[in-house]
């Protein structure tokens, strides 16, 4: 794949072209609104409404399927941030932060902060796209499975900095989480594991159902014992973030862009995980990191970024390799086959004027999302001012659906029931829920790499220290983890105690 | 478990039983094929760090002398509703395999919305509403496949 200034421009050309331009609008406001139902993440968005595209000649069709994507990409965050269900894991750290901005009557600015981020991080992950593609490519094709385990190890180091002053409490729910995602089927044997003879839990423990119980019922449960009538606590309500919001979220959007970026450059590393590693980043350079938690604006411009980036950084393996790194762009790819269309390098040889129009319609989504969804920031904030004894029951039934929507199975919402329960409970005995979301999202991928670079290496775990990119990972982490445990130990106070950071 | 003290100690046992359970069941995996990565290797290693965590909280918060810190239970009233509308969220699921999605999202918004909010009108406006929403939305433009009610089986 090479840039050519011509080939970029007539993509320009033909993407502008005003049935292109009126697919493209379609595809995000569709994508924008299932985004936002939770439980449908954008791979589920685009295989529902890819029936919709059969219509279309395959260049409208494609562009309409990556707006499809952005789409859901930018709605995903609003039901985070207004009622405290994250839709799919990557809005988890959203919501940590976008929900107590929502309690502060300052849902407005965090929706609008979220829109903005997500449109500088996708378009400067794009201009990466169309510029250094070639190199990039051959960058992710430097990881195998020790580098993926080295990198989800790391990630896994998160937990210490996740924990806040509650360690203990977080490593538990660490290792809960470990757990949780043991359960069912062993992904290299298929054999059965930790299921007790239950035939439900043969297909394991959704981490959806997960996140959808501990943050949206549980939170439920913790309103209604309370018999909460609103669930912002000021009278005051901010609709627009200021100047000084988006000021101040500069540097989040940026690097957020840069971790989002060249991590989703790497197959199979989900956005779920790239939002985390953004949002601890920003975290640790912050000079108010105390603020990360309790309502910090960048704690929500981080994730969003890193989640529209490690979107454009997916494409990158897409169009160079023909390689989807993640669900949403391997029904993206389905897509692409069903008009005849083989990503790789031969597409930019045989159909460069297709491949372009679809890398410049992508700029032009970016700029209808956030034309999109800044006017409906005002709507959606507006949730917040629901009520609670209405939108309490309105908050469980589409948790409901959403866990349900996950596999179409009722144990999965049985799964969210149970752990709304949990969530109930660790709020009251103060236990971080931000670590066990983390472990349950990283386990599978850590389990997989670590079975593969095993047979790689014949057994030897010295492969994680011999590999440089791995080894250098495996360093961070332990220097991460170190670091973690110095200052708790320097500065923390009995944690059992302890207000948790959730 | 008044206290947040106590409240730790009776979590840190009850997490290492759940350890002590997961490493027992996970002896009963065999390796089969002569994988590198035996089977049992990850429960048993996460099931011993839940044990040793959860002892380790029990013990600190048993040691501990500092100020007590109580856990904010609700009041009679507010165990009520919490029991209510939990019970009520279980109703929901088994009316759901019923009466589909639609109609059991109505009755359980109605029921729910007017037992928190006391005002039947609201509750039946709202509970028709989302019942429809649902219905168009979610069932028949998406198509997703929710169990239908016992009226089309």
């Amino acid at each position: 794949m090479s840039f050519s200034w011509d080939l970029l421009i007539q993509g320009f050309g033909s993407a502008l072209g005003p049935a292109n331009l009126f697919w493209a609008f379609i595809g995000c406001l569709i994508g924008t609104l299932v985004g936002v139902l939770p439980g449908i993440g954008p791979s589920s968005a685009i295989a529902i409404l890819v029936p919709i595209t059969t219509a279309l000649s395959p260049t409208a069709a494609i562009i309409m399927m990556a707006a499809i994507y952005y789409g859901a990409m930018y709605g995903g965050s609003t039901t985070a941030i207004v009622v405290n269900i994250p839709g799919e894991a990557s809005s988890v750290p959203t919501a940590l932060d976008g929900y107590e901005l929502a309690k502060q009557g300052r849902a407005g600015p965090a929706l609008a902060i979220a829109a903005i981020s997500s449109f500088v991080a996708g378009t400067l992950s794009l201009i990466g796209l169309t510029f250094f593609a070639p190199v990039l490519s051959d960058f992710a094709l430097l990881f195998g499975p020790p580098e993926y385990f080295a990198l989800m190890f790391l990630g896994l180091s998160l937990v210490i900095s996740l924990s806040g002053q509650a360690l203990l409490k977080g490593m538990i729910g660490a290792f809960l989480g470990l757990l949780i995602s043991l359960v069912g089927q062993n992904p290299v044997t298929g054999a059965a594991r930790l299921t007790f003879g239950v035939p439900d839990l043969m297909a394991g423990i959704n981490f959806i159902s997960v996140i959808i119980g501990l943050f949206a019922l549980g939170e439920v449960f913790f309103n209604v014992e309370k018999k909460m009538t609103l669930i912002f606590e000021k009278k005051k309500i901010d609709w627009m973030p200021t100047i000084a919001d988006i000021r101040r979220c500069w540097g989040a959007m940026f690097r957020s862009t840069f971790v989002g970026f060249f991590m989703g450059l790497l197959p199979g590393c989900a956005p779920a995980v790239t939002t985390f590693v953004a949002y601890d980043l920003e975290r640790r350079v912050s000079k108010h990191p105390e603020e990360f938690g309790k309502g910090a604006l960048e704690g929500v411009a981080a994730p969003e970024g890193a989640n529209n980036a490690t979107c454009s950084g997916g494409f990158v393996p897409l169009f160079a390799f023909g390689l989807p790194t993640g669900p949403a762009l391997a029904v993206l790819l389905g897509g692409f086959m069903m008009y005849g269309l083989q990503p790789g390098p031969l597409l930019f040889k045989q159909q460069p004027e297709f491949v372009w129009a679809v890398i410049a319609s992508m700029y032009i989504g970016n700029v209808m999302c956030l034309i999109l969804n800044l006017p409906l920031v005002g709507m959606w904030a507006r949730i917040a001012v629901i009520p609670f004894p209405i939108l309490g029951p309105l908050i469980i039934i589409f948790s409901v659906i959403g866990a349900y929507s996950i596999r179409f199975l009722m144990f999965d919402v049985w799964t969210a029931l149970v752990f709304g329960v949990v969530g109930y409970l660790m709020r009251k005995f103060r236990f971080p829920m931000a670590p066990m979301v983390l472990a349950s999202v990283l386990a599978q991928m850590l389990e997989t790499s670590l079975s593969q670079s095993l047979v790689i290496s014949r057994g030897s775990l010295s492969i994680f220290f011999t590999r440089p990119i791995a080894a250098g990972f495996m360093v961070l982490a332990f220097l991460s983890i170190i670091r973690g445990f110095w200052v708790q130990i320097k500065y923390g106070r009995p944690e059992a105690l302890e207000e948790s950071d959730d | 478990m008044t206290t947040q003290r106590s409240a730790d100690i009776v979590t840190g046992l009850f997490l290492a039983v759940i350890g002590v359970i997961v490493v027992i069941a996970a002896f009963d995996l065999k390796s089969a094929f002569g994988e590198r990565l035996p089977p049992r290797t990850l429960p048993v290693s996460m099931g011993l760090g839940t044990v040793i965590t959860g002892i380790l909280l029990s013990v600190r918060a048993y040691f501990y002398k500092g100020d007590e810190l109580l856990v904010d239970w609700p009041d009679r009233a507010g165990w009520v509703r919490l029991v209510v509308t939990f019970l009520s969220l279980v109703g929901y699921l088994i009316l759901i395999e019923f009466l589909s999605v639609a109609v059991a999202s109505l009755v359980f918004s109605v029921f729910l919305i007017y037992y928190l909010d006391r005002k039947l009108v609201r509750a039946l406006c709202v509970g028709v509403f989302t019942a429809l929403l649902i219905e168009v939305v979610f069932v028949r433009m998406l198509q997703l496949s929710f169990p239908p009610g016992f009226w089309v089986r």
